[in-house]
């Protein structure tokens, strides 16, 4: 009984080590769930046990993987705001992020294109650019995207609002 | 094993409820299927003895609330957009005024701020505006820090309706 619960156990340590080579990010949860519910319920003999357990383990996977996204997405846009906000219209620098784990960082150009003040908040009106090495090598143009940033309290922000629900489309 | 495992789903699906009103949208969705997923995988494997069925029965489940919980999510978000746009659409610019939203399922917690139009984007049939608002209230207490946003709204006959659309697909993130 022990030798088989040590066989699982390795067996979903290698399958995950397998997921996170394998796949992007985003699809970690369903493998991690599926392994895990596949593991535990030909360990307890019990499928229910084995379906919830997956669930849970997926959930709990998908929730923490999309937490880590956001942070991380959050810092980057800390990190053009914050240069959006000391640049005057016009003006072009480069930006760069790098995280701790070497995944999902980001470099790029952000010029300033137009600078309105309202009643509530100073606001800026930026284009950046992502640069990605492996399109540039092969020839291609580096995209493009508009951007606005507010002054609040804590210095300058992302102020890009949410899409309409009706735009939502498969995002949520 | 069963039993504490219930008592588990349940432990999650209330926890969720707690979260929903701090804005934790992705920790709701995913506990309240994930409880409802694994409360009726455990409840069919009670009646029937082929493993297949109750796993298929506890995963529809959870496809089901999912679906479910989004659909509201959307519903109470589409709520609170329309009410700000409300508000602003008849602004001048640089005109404020404050919102507040009230909100028919308490799965959003409730939020108040001012809005200013920033910018006419275009007049005649095609009726645009660009709003900045600010968010100074959310749920009961006062925000600890005005956020703002710009978003841009459009009238569709004689309600104005939030018209941002949807991040390039590249910028998608974690979003989906």
């Amino acid at each position: 009984m022990r030798r088989a619960r040590l066989e699982t156990a390795a067996c979903v340590v290698v399958a995950l080590g397998c997921a996170v080579v394998l796949s992007a990010c985003s699809s970690v949860a369903g493998i991690t769930g599926a392994v895990a519910g596949v593991a535990s319920g030909s360990a307890s003999a019990s499928p229910a046990v084995g379906v919830a357990v997956g669930i849970g383990v997926q959930a709990g996977v998908d929730a923490s993987i999309k937490l880590v996204l956001r942070r991380w997405s959050q810092q980057e846009q800390a990190r053009i705001a914050d240069l959006v906000g000391g640049m005057a219209v016009g003006q072009r620098a480069p930006w760069e992020i790098r995280h701790a784990v070497p995944y999902g960082d980001g470099q790029g150009e952000v010029q300033v294109v137009r600078a309105f003040a309202t009643p509530l908040a100073d606001c800026k009106e930026a284009v950046f650019s992502v640069e990605d090495a492996a399109a540039q090598a092969a020839g291609a143009a580096s995209p493009r995207f508009v951007t606005t940033v507010c002054r609040g309290d804590h210095g300058w922000k992302w102020a890009a609002a949410e899409p309409a629900v009706a735009r939502w489309g498969a995002l949520q | 094993m069963m039993k504490t495992m219930k008592r588990r789903a349940v432990g999650c699906l209330l926890a969720a409820a707690a979260l929903s009103t701090s804005g934790c949208g992705s920790l709701l969705t995913e506990s309240a299927s994930a409880g409802a997923g694994i409360a009726s995988g455990a409840l069919a494997n009670a009646v029937t003895d082929n493993p297949g069925v109750a796993t298929g029965i506890g995963i529809g489940v959870q496809a089901a609330v999912r679906s479910g919980v989004q659909y509201y999510q959307r519903k109470i978000h589409g709520e609170a957009q329309a009410q700000i746009a409300q508000v602003a659409g008849p602004l001048k610019v640089g005109q404020v005024k404050p919102w507040k939203t009230t909100l028919s399922l308490p799965l959003e917690s409730e939020e108040a701020g001012r809005v200013v139009v920033s910018r006419v984007i275009s007049t005649g049939e095609l009726d645009c505006k660009e709003i900045v608002v600010s968010v100074e209230q959310s749920g009961t207490g006062a925000s600890p820090a005005s956020e703002f946003y710009v978003a841009s709204i459009c009238r569709n006959g004689s309600r104005w309706a939030w018209a941002q659309a949807e991040p390039a697909t590249e910028r998608w993130g974690s979003l989906q």
